[in-house]
């Protein structure tokens, strides 16, 4: 199988001394073309750190990641931000819409940072398979909870990236709803060939995925 | 590439300026020599006729009274003829074949580079086509992902570099799909093959038993154990046979427009009676029918299967609850039972093609370990999901989610 995101003896600390907090300490992972992973850790395990490493959010106290066979350590920050627009599509825990545009404008918004023309058909395929249909004139303030992690979902993959990494998607909705988003997020990344990587605490949430990784203190447990 | 257009128009403007200023100044010296034409005849007829040069003087101001052709007719008969053009004087001739020269050798500069940008783009573009060829030819023939990266480095574009590279991992992920399901067929003969083996011997040592009994109690003891083991067997056949359709794709999931009731009635009639054995009550919430998108009869069985098993492991006279609630994009189907509950560390694994639980309950039950295994299949495969989770009272909640 084809690596498509890798860390290798990744860490991040925090701190220094006898104060160093070990968010991530010496992890190797390596996620595959297609696959569905799931990383599960209480909180303090160290996961989101471990995410935002992963996606060029933040840099690592040493050791590489490896984007889609590009070692992302030492590239300048605008280089970063173009593997991030056209690799990764980010869903965080508490959507990040931005509240001035409508739900379209949101969705496409990523594709108008990297000066590409949307790609309307699959857009709008992105949107009737979330179930977004009606509301895409909708200003992110009128939708629930769920609609609005949909809008950013159907925004992360509307950039056609081969990666969606998801920050706790459902620790702001109830327990039906998350599931309703969790199955979204996996159909979509199913239906679009992505591979998709999950940050939760919530094991029962990670039982769909094809994989499930265990994080302890910044480490691969078990 | 910008750069260069820059420079080429500079260069051009520069060397159009040099012509004009060299043709200016060749215009300049014929003018020159025009006026001294003039200054000499003034000269020359103030010479011989003092005073006359207020005539030459209105004359210069452009007054004519006839005097340029009685000046033609008076030159003419010494040779300075009225077919005389500006070429055959040498200072405007020149001039002309300066100005001539100039101009061609501009245009043909420019068609010179205009020729030598067009091969330049044209070479590019060929390299670039033979590039992509070359990625593409070992995208089909399963390249080295090293070199196809360093290939697509050296295409200019970097947008299509990177589609290129995406065109061929989604490639590469479906022939690794492919063998992998090789490998999962290769891995179901086998499983398959220790499945049927077990109660294979079981019958086998239970025949040899019964024929070498003595007792007609003991015969018929060991004809009942046989028959057992055979309903075990043909029960594990039925699900093999389920498995293997569905593994190697004999059974097509014909999505229609369903409803969730039917899909719920037809599972339930078939669990029904061992429910009833049981005296086991299976309750649904009201709730308002929606449609799905679902093959029924297969759905049904998925279904059936998690009623199934709720009601192997419940104690007798506990009720099993349905719950159905509309969401956004899936209807979602609750199954509560009252049974054993499963520990947090097996619940993943109960979904696993022959897993089966480890505690003393689930061992003392009759079970393949296919049951949930299809539900997932069967279900996953029309884009839903399927889950377990703890129930309150210390039993499961399975969940399935089907696409609206």
């Amino acid at each position: 199988m084809k690596a498509i995101l890798e860390a290798k003896k990744l860490c991040k600390y925090y701190g220094s001394g006898e104060n160093t907090v070990r968010a991530v300490d010496n992890l190797d992972l390596t996620v595959y073309h297609g696959e569905f992973v799931a990383i599960v850790g209480k909180s303090g395990s160290g996961k989101s750190t471990l995410l935002h490493l992963l996606g060029g959010l933040d840099d690592p106290t040493s050791g590489d990641v490896i984007i889609d066979g590009k070692n992302i350590a030492g590239l300048s920050d605008e280089q970063l931000a173009k593997i991030r627009r056209r690799k990764i599509g980010f869903v965080f825990q508490s959507y990040n819409l931005v509240p001035s545009l409508n739900v379209w404008e949101n969705i496409v918004l990523p594709l108008g940072l990297d000066g590409r023309k949307p790609d309307e058909k699959y857009v709008k395929d992105i949107i009737r398979t979330l179930g977004l249909e009606s509301k895409v004139k909708s200003m992110p303030n009128t939708l629930s909870g769920g609609q609005q992690q949909r809008t950013a979902i159907a925004r992360a993959a509307a950039a056609k990236p081969s990666i969606i990494l998801a920050d706790e998607p459902t620790g702001n909705l109830d327990t039906k709803t998350g599931d309703e988003v969790m199955a979204m997020l996996r159909l979509s990344a199913k239906k679009y060939g992505q591979t998709l990587v999950v940050i939760t605490h919530n094991e029962d949430i990670a039982q769909t995925a094809d994989r499930t990784v265990v994080i302890e203190d910044g480490r691969i447990a078990g | 590439m910008k750069r260069a257009v820059i420079i080429f128009s500079a260069a051009v403007l520069c060397l159009t300026a040099a012509f004009n200023v060299l043709f200016g100044i060749a215009a300049e010296k014929a003018f020159r020599s025009e006026t001294d034409t003039v200054y000499r005849l003034c000269g020359a007829f103030a010479d011989e006729y003092p005073g006359s040069e207020k005539k030459a003087a209105s004359v210069l101001a452009g007054e004519d009274n006839g005097y340029t052709e009685a000046g033609r007719a008076a030159l003419a008969k010494y040779g300075y003829d009225a077919e005389r053009t500006a070429f055959s004087e040498q200072r405007y001739r020149e001039i002309i074949v300066f100005e001539i020269i100039c101009s061609a050798a501009l245009s043909g500069l420019i068609l010179l580079c205009g020729a030598l940008y067009i091969r330049a783009v044209r070479r590019e573009r060929r390299r670039q086509e033979d590039l992509i060829v070359s990625m593409l030819d070992k995208c089909i023939s399963g390249g080295e992902e090293q070199t196809m990266l360093e290939n697509a480095g050296l295409i200019g574009n970097d947008m299509v570099s990177d589609e290129l590279i995406k065109v061929c991992g989604a490639m590469k992920l479906k022939s690794d799909t492919l063998s992998e399901e090789r490998d999962n067929t290769k891995s179901l003969v086998t499983d398959i093959s220790h499945q049927l083996k077990t109660p294979l011997s079981a019958l086998k040592s239970c025949f040899a038993v019964y024929k070498e009994a003595d007792s007609i109690e003991e015969r018929t003891e060991f004809v009942n154990r046989c028959e057992a083991q055979i309903d075990k067997l043909e029960a594990l056949t039925a699900s093999l046979i389920n498995i293997s359709r569905l593994e190697t794709g004999i059974i097509t999931l014909e999505e229609t427009e369903t409803s969730v009731t039917d899909i719920l009635i037809q599972s339930i009639n078939s669990v029904y009676y061992k429910a009833a054995d049981k005296n086991i009550n299976i309750v649904t919430e009201e709730f308002e029918d929606v449609t799905v998108n679902a093959d029924k009869k297969w759905t049904a069985e998925a279904i059936a299967n998690i009623i199934d098993n709720a009601v192997k492991y419940s104690p007798a006279g506990t009720d099993i609850k349905l719950r159905v609630i509309k969401m956004f994009s899936f209807v979602r189907i609750e199954i509560e039972d009252s049974g054993t509950g499963i520990p947090r560390s097996e619940r993943n694994r109960v979904f696993e093609r022959f897993y089966r639980g480890n505690s003393a309950d689930v061992k003392k039950q009759d079970g393949t370990g296919v049951g949930l295994y299809l539900t997932r299949r069967l279900i996953e495969n029309q884009g839903g999901t399927v889950s377990v989770r703890p129930a309150a009272g210390g039993g499961s909640i399975f969940v399935v989610q089907l696409m609206l």
